[in-house]
């Protein structure tokens, strides 16, 4: 027992370090990726056999994500969050890279997830449990600003808006018979409180100036007469983000609306015409503008390199 | 094979995916051999990337909701 004493000791001492080895080599050859499994209260992902590593909340991890130029996810986690045998005692950070097409399955996760937490939700909600009061305002409260904001609302409007979109929700909350996603029933909540407020989701007119730009790019046979300059070198810039945003803002309300609920809070088109009640046509016909006016936009800037 | 216009349409109005298997395989042949088109796809993707990552409220909202919310009760 004595002469095995000391290794123990040294083998304690040395294993943090080596912990620390481990997932950093694991970190950096991330690669191979990596089985990301999502759901409302955690992101797990699959390092290594019995090696897994644990975000607290998908918002956690969507905070400190941001993207690199290759459309990877970086997501930046805390090594304290490790579980399996060489759990440490020390923490790290260090970065997962979880490739585009397990994105998806991330948002689809998070999105399946909370459809089927819906129904338990309701009924706390129905009791009128605070806690799950405050679950509702943490899990929608961002999405219902960002979309009163793409409206055409102000900072302090939008937010307005959304206290009132929940005042609403809480006194209608036992007509709310739960056939719909809640989040699809907060957003048309929202939409109908923009409506109140005049700020006029307009009737989308049937000609567009921008329709006319995109016919212009093709020839008569349909193939690219001006085709779609390369725009990296902006997208590479730091500028990229106020870009994008200033363009959003010179949108016209019901595109920039289409856009940021498809786009920036990943609604489907059935919730979106839902929501919005418009058609399925309509819903096209108002990405494709907004989408088409936002591609002008970023060329107009002067980025290009042809 | 589908023109370039066409592509760009279903790609612009979001509508891909809900074309049958057999146009949504047409659209991905001509995306690995047109560079404009491909191009296109590209950037409306990366669009939608940075606007999710730039448009992000302030890091108080839900306090302020939740603190209005209990007030007026």
């Amino acid at each position: 027992m004595e002469s095995i004493l000391p290794w123990l000791t040294s083998a304690m001492t040395i294993m943090p370090f080596l912990a620390t080895s481990v997932f950093t080599a694991l970190l950096t050859s991330s690669n191979d990726l990596l089985e990301a499994t999502v759901t409302r209260s955690a992101v797990k992902v699959a390092l290594a056999p019995k090696l897994t590593l644990i975000a607290a909340t998908p918002m956690a991890v969507s905070r400190s994500a941001f993207w690199n130029k290759d459309l990877i996810l970086i997501v930046e986690l805390s090594f304290l969050d490790l579980e399996g045998p060489l759990r440490p005692s020390a923490s790290e950070c260090g970065r997962i890279a979880i490739p585009y097409k397990s994105l998806r399955e991330f948002e689809c996760g998070i999105m399946a997830s909370a459809g089927s937490d819906n129904t338990a939700l309701l009924e706390r909600l129905r009791r009128r449990d605070p806690e799950a009061l405050t679950e509702a305002v943490r899990e929608h409260a961002r999405p219902l600003l960002r979309a009163a904001r793409a409206m055409g609302f102000r900072e302090d409007e939008a937010e307005d808006i959304v206290q009132e979109v929940y005042m609403t929700f809480l006194a209608r909350l036992d007509h709310f018979e739960g056939r719909s996603q809640l989040r699809t029933w907060l957003f048309g909540i929202l939409h109908h409180k923009a409506m109140e407020r005049r700020r006029a989701f307009a009737v989308e007119a049937q000609a567009d100036p921008i329709d006319a730009v995109f016919e212009s790019r093709f020839d008569v046979s349909g193939k690219w007469s001006r085709p779609p300059a390369d725009l990296e070198r902006l997208f590479m810039s730091k500028e990229i983000g106020h870009a994008i945003r200033g363009c959003m803002e010179d949108l016209p309300g019901n595109q920039r609306q289409v856009f940021v609920l498809r786009e920036v809070e990943g609604l489907d088109t059935t919730e979106i015409c839902k929501i919005l009640e418009v058609t399925v046509t309509n819903f096209g016909v108002l990405m494709h503008r907004a989408r088409a006016r936002l591609r002008e936009c970023l060329e107009a800037k002067g980025w290009s390199r042809q | 094979m589908i023109p370039c216009k066409s592509v760009a349409k279903l790609l612009l109005s979001d509508e891909l995916t809900a074309q049958p298997w057999w146009k949504r395989a047409e659209v991905r042949l001509h995306l690995m051999m047109c560079r404009y088109c491909s191009r296109l796809a590209r950037q409306l993707r990366q669009i939608g990337v940075v606007a999710r990552r730039f448009d992000q409220p302030d890091a108080e909202l839900e306090e302020r909701i939740i603190r209005k919310l209990a007030g007026s009760k």
